[in-house]
């Protein structure tokens, strides 16, 4: 008896002792190998964020070799327009706010550093699943000294997530992914990483209760897919607004959200009406109006959605193009709040005090940095072959047997038109209205006039600026740079193909409410060494004969 | 050989449960989701959740859950994965665990449900398992449940202490495990192992006495066995006027037996012994105020208004046999009127 005890201590002492030697079996080591080297893999990337006199604070994470890094916008909120940034390798950087996005809780910022820095490969957030393993990285309670970020590990709760704005605040999580790998007060900003080390979302809130603001095991993340949609749109130094479908849509016993008030902002173009029953929004199956927010909140204003109706026994797909959710005014307002909300009790935020150079930090109203707006519409223009110098002119001709058939002429004074339609002209300079010519075109030669003075860097508009990149037209369609001019009503939209700089399509609102000019740009030749569109194809349904084509173009520089 | 046989067995245990860290929920959520439900019903003010979550145990739309104010409504809501919504209301309560036993009106087809097995938890400290609950009512509508990953950190007796009924109390073995689960509406959950199997449901909110702290834990398969059954037993209710009337009052039973039963606030009041009258069969049988009443003549009674009835039936007796629980432990106590010579 005796001698059993004796050898079943000294078996257990066995145990212990290969516990610490190499003969464990391979498969947990294997997994600590891995998780091991997933911790080494996001480490860099992370990023600790300071209010400037080192108050508050959070995390963030690197995305860009320039030194580009997202956030919380209420990280950022109470540190005005700069930041310090502790890097994993100990290095205390500045920063400075690039765009943020109050209702999303997201902002951009730029670290500056005198080589590249690493960034975080994006992973899919649309195919994760509930039970993935998942990484979190982050500065919980401001606890690294030396910046090194603090590693928890878990698997993803919940998907698809939709979390309520607090009161008196824009603030919304849609779509979000939820986790018990510990996210506390601090990890906000941080990255949510999958078990292979690629960024799935960004962390920046948690549920908490009785126990005080520490984690429960209830964490959410914005979901990457909606981190990445948005990046662009901060990059252009806007504050960057939320989306509203144009029509509102309640939830229903028999299951399908019922369309239940159409306002002014409807994209003319999209064929819903009141009391159509809403099946899919995105490709997505919409059962609640909460499904329907889910949606539209991860997407900026500007992305069109294909949706999928029933009006009586009828299945209709149209597609709509998001409008912004709130005027600049109301956004500053909401943004004065939530930024006082985030101050520590009693104290007023803090004015920014920004002791960066002009080519760094510009103020501008419905900017977080209009600097970076400037230099996004800089590089836009700077790689695009269609840009034209100041006063050049335009003249597109088609000839039919031996005669010319079609004229038109853009300059910076007007736009004439000269064809099988008639003779239009439309002047840069008029009284009342735009000229609306040619009829039931949704006024082209005014978009074709605006597009002319961004292209040729014209002085006449009331205001230029980079937006974001938008899908062209189609939800899937591939992702374009978008530049926006504003005049005297007047709104158009210049997209810019990502992957080669080229001016590829055009669309124009004269005002509000009215059916917009969509045209895509067509028949590229060579003209003076560039590349050149010698016509379009109508993507509204309304412009002249669907599509028009040249022959020759002669441009006057 | 006997020790080296157990090495080996050790060891290979620890290779299954690492095998098992591979997080599977994938695998095993299209069976163990569609089983458990988000549950709605009375609250939604004054701080006081009107969610929990519960499970089905049978194919018949059996749903267990705690006993809360949640379920002070006539009707209740349970909102499975899917989104369908469905109507239940409360069979039986039981005051022991604070367990309730609800029905679900399904619109045909079975339900998927869990077999509570009669068997303390065969799952050992150490081995993985997944915490699903309706915590904080995140999953709101047409979506799962919340799942939290942990392991099963031990099985310990732990004083339940009701929140909703201080008074309720009693020692029970529990799977303690290392996730947080004492969260709003996560009671009712359950907690599974790596494959799936139902190990127990998470009990009510409670905190340790001593230190304060919450306990995450959770009421082992085996007890909800037993109130399962104690709870499906046929209760002797009286529900017409007639026996309603012939219901012995507080002051009869007094007379007769010599016990006051806690009063009737509600329905589901636990059957607490109030007082005891000095000299009577109760006091001689060693029945005490606070005892809880969990059986009268065989039955058992989840209410004061069980009690009674059982009472009622047995209004004519000499002898009446009670099982009441008492700081924890089952006692058993006899009341005879015929006086030993």
């Amino acid at each position: 008896m005796k001698g059993a005890v004796g050898y079943w201590l000294l078996a257990v002492g066995l145990g212990a002792a290969s516990f610490a030697g190499s003969e464990l079996p391979a498969q947990p080591l294997a997994s600590e190998a891995e998780r091991i080297a997933t911790a080494a893999r996001i480490t860099p990337a992370t990023i600790a964020i300071f209010e400037p006199s080192g108050e508050s604070g959070g995390s963030g994470v690197l995305v860009s070799p320039e030194g580009l890094a997202l956030t919380n916008f209420h990280v950022v909120a109470p540190c005005g327009a700069q930041m310090k940034v502790g890097l994993p390798d100990g290095r205390l950087l500045d920063a400075v706010i690039v765009g943020i996005d109050p209702g999303g809780d997201l902002a951009l910022i730029k670290v500056f550093a005198d080589a590249p820095l690493p960034s975080a490969t994006w992973g899919d957030s649309d195919t994760v699943q509930v039970g993935d393993e998942v990484f979190v990285a982050g500065n919980p309670f401001l606890l690294a000294e030396d910046f090194q970020p603090s590693i928890s590990h878990g698997i993803l709760s919940g998907i698809h997530r939709y979390q309520y704005p607090a009161a008196d605040s824009l603030l919304e999580y849609t779509d979000c992914l939820q986790t018990d790998a510990a996210i506390n007060p601090g990890n906000s900003g941080g990255p949510l990483y999958s078990a292979a080390g690629e960024l799935l979302g960004i962390n920046g809130r948690a549920s908490f209760e009785k126990r005080g603001r520490v984690n429960v095991g209830i964490g959410y993340a914005i979901s990457g897919r909606q981190a990445q949609r948005y990046l662009s749109h901060l990059a252009s130094g806007r504050i960057v607004d939320h989306a509203t479908l144009g029509f509102t849509v309640q939830s229903t016993s028999w299951r399908r959200p019922i369309v239940s008030a159409v306002s002014e902002e409807l994209d003319p173009a999209t064929d819903v009406q009141l009391g159509d029953e809403l099946l899919t929004l995105a490709g997505r199956e919409v059962v609640s109006a909460n499904d329907v927010q889910n949606i539209v909140g991860t997407y900026p204003p500007g992305w069109p959605l294909p949706l999928k109706v029933r009006r009586g026994q009828e299945l209709r797909e149209t597609t709509v193009k998001l409008q912004p959710a709130h005027t600049t005014a109301q956004l500053a307002e909401a943004i004065k709040k939530m930024t006082a909300a985030e101050a520590p009790p009693g104290e007023q935020p803090k004015e920014a005090k920004v002791e960066l150079p002009a080519e760094w930090f510009a103020k501008q109203a419905g900017f977080a940095n209009y600097a970076f707006n400037l230099r996004e519409r800089k590089r836009v223009l700077e790689r695009c072959e269609q840009k034209l110098k100041p006063g050049s002119a335009l003249h597109f001709t088609l000839s039919e047997d031996g005669e010319l058939a079609t004229s038109l002429k853009i300059s910076s004074d007007r736009v004439e038109y000269r064809g099988p339609a008639g003779e239009f002209t439309a002047e840069a300079t008029f009284a009342d209205r735009p000229s609306s010519a040619p009829p039931s075109s949704g006024g082209l030669l005014m978009a074709l006039w605006c597009a002319h003075q961004v292209l040729s860097g014209g002085d006449k508009l009331d205001s230029v600026e980079y937006l974001g990149e938008l899908p062209l037209f189609e939800f899937e369609g591939a992702e374009c740079d978008v530049l926006r001019a504003e005049h005297r009503g007047m709104v158009a939209e210049l997209y810019f193909a990502e992957l080669t700089g080229e001016w590829v399509a055009l669309e124009f609102s004269l005002s509000a409410g009215i059916r917009p000019c969509r045209i895509e740009l067509t028949d590229f030749h060579e003209v003076n060494g560039r590349q050149w569109p010698h016509g379009w194809r109508d993507r509204s349904g309304r412009a002249m004969d669907g599509s028009q084509h040249f022959e020759h173009l002669d441009i006057q520089e | 050989m006997w020790c080296r046989a157990t090495m080996l067995l050790v060891v290979c245990g620890l290779l299954a449960s690492f095998a098992q860290a591979q997080t599977n929920w994938r695998e095993i959520s299209p069976d163990v989701g569609p089983r458990i439900v988000k549950v709605y019903g009375a609250g939604g003010g004054g701080g006081l959740e009107n969610y929990q979550t519960g499970f089905f145990i049978s194919a018949e739309g059996r749903v267990l859950t705690v006993n809360s104010p949640v379920l002070d409504t006539d009707e209740v809501t349970l909102v499975t994965e899917e989104g369908n919504r469905l109507t239940a209301r409360v069979v039986r309560t039981d005051p022991l665990l604070g367990l309730a036993l609800l029905q679900a009106e399904l619109s045909g087809g079975i339900a998927p449900h869990f077999e509570l097995k009669s068997e303390f938890s065969p799952a050992q400290p150490g081995d993985d398992v997944f915490a699903v609950s309706n915590l904080f009512n995140v999953a709101t509508g047409p979506e799962a449940l919340s799942v939290q990953r942990g392991v099963l950190a031990g099985k310990a007796p732990l004083e339940l202490v009701s929140p909703f009924d201080p008074t309720v109390k009693r020692e029970q073995a529990v799977l303690l495990v290392d996730v947080v689960t004492s969260n709003p509406g996560a009671a009712g959950g359950v907690i599974v192992s790596s494959r799936g199997e139902l190990l127990g449901m998470i009990g009510p909110e409670r905190r340790s006495r001593v230190t304060g702290a919450w306990h995450n834990y959770a009421l082992p398969t085996n007890l909800l066995a037993d109130a399962v059954t104690r709870l499906e037993q046929p209760p002797v209710i009286p529900t017409s006027e007639d026996s309603a009337a012939q219901r012995p009052d507080a002051a009869q039973l007094a007379r007769r037996w010599g016990f006051w039963l806690a009063p009737e606030i509600s329905s589901r009041t636990p059957a607490y012994i109030d007082d005891v009258v000095p000299g009577s069969a109760a006091e001689l049988a060693g029945l005490q105020p606070d005892d809880l009443v969990v059986f009268v003549a065989e039955t058992s009674t989840a209410s004061v208004a069980e009690a009674l009835a059982v009472l009622t039936s047995q209004r004519e007796a000499e002898q009446m046999a009670l099982l009441v629980e008492r700081n924890g432990e089952l006692v058993r106590i006899t009341l005879n009127l015929t006086k030993p010579e």
